[in-house]
């Protein structure tokens, strides 16, 4: 004969599993978020370090590849 | 077709997009310039949907979060994320050949790897990974450069991984050298 399932009392449920619902420390966990981050990004300042970058890239490349 | 949520696609003014795609071709210029041997075709489209694909994955994590600014070491590992899945960049061999054969020149490992080299150059310029010096700007990429190509081409990129990379390499720059 195939069991049968049926949910509890809301009662039961609080009775049950209530403790986890006022968990402080298991709540703090569970809604973790993360923090605003204080800079904006500018897209025309970042760009300063592209030549930089990009130059040691084409070097990285090119011993990678071996080019000469 | 369904459209996305207007809530979220309200939090993405068009200024936004176009400054983005604007950087990213920028980018994209500068990698290209010295490789002048194939012709490379930037698709303008693939670019746009990883471009807004990324502002997506960012509102929706800021939503989730309840906050206005991600660190940009989120926003580098997103934009690698998307560059790399859309792979906006094609190229053709020169001389090209017209009818049904393929040029004969071979082909360049560096051709070939023009998205994850963008998608990974991309994600060090936003991340500003910079040493003292040039000499330890290309130690750096040296000590790395390898496996972030082989992971790209290969392996499933996860945008919140390659940010803590990122941030790791941006911030730990000593501990790099040092194995490299």
């Amino acid at each position: 004969m195939a069991q049968t399932h049926r949910m509890p009392s809301r009662e039961e449920l609080e009775k049950r599993y209530g403790r986890l619902l006022a968990d402080k420390s298991l709540n703090n966990v569970a809604d973790w978020i993360l923090p605003n981050h204080s800079k904006e990004f500018n897209e025309e300042k970042s760009l300063e370090s592209l030549p930089r970058i990009n130059n040691a890239f084409k070097k990285a490349m090119g011993k990678l590849f071996n080019k000469k | 077709m369904d459209r996305i949520n207007i809530d979220i696609l309200q939090k993405i003014p068009k200024k936004r997009i176009l400054d983005r795609l604007w950087y990213v071709d920028e980018i994209y210029k500068s990698i290209i310039s010295d490789l002048s041997e194939y012709d490379f075709i930037m698709n303008y489209e693939f670019l746009y949907l990883a471009i807004k694909s990324y502002f997506y994955d960012i509102e929706r994590l800021k939503h989730f979060h309840g906050i206005q600014r991600v660190e940009h070491y989120k926003i580098a590992g997103y934009m690698s994320k998307w560059i790399n899945r859309m792979r906006p960049v094609s190229f053709n061999i020169r001389p090209e050949t017209s009818g049904d054969t393929i040029p004969s020149t071979s082909v360049s490992e560096e051709a070939l790897l023009i998205n994850e080299r963008l998608a990974i150059e991309t994600g060090f310029v936003i991340s500003e990974i910079l040493g003292k010096d040039e000499t330890e700007d290309e130690r750096i990429i040296e000590s790395v450069l390898y496996e972030m190509l082989y992971i790209f081409q290969y392996r499933d990129v996860q945008a919140d991984h390659l940010a803590i990379w990122y941030k790791h390499l941006a911030n730990n720059r000593d501990g790099y050298l040092a194995s490299g």
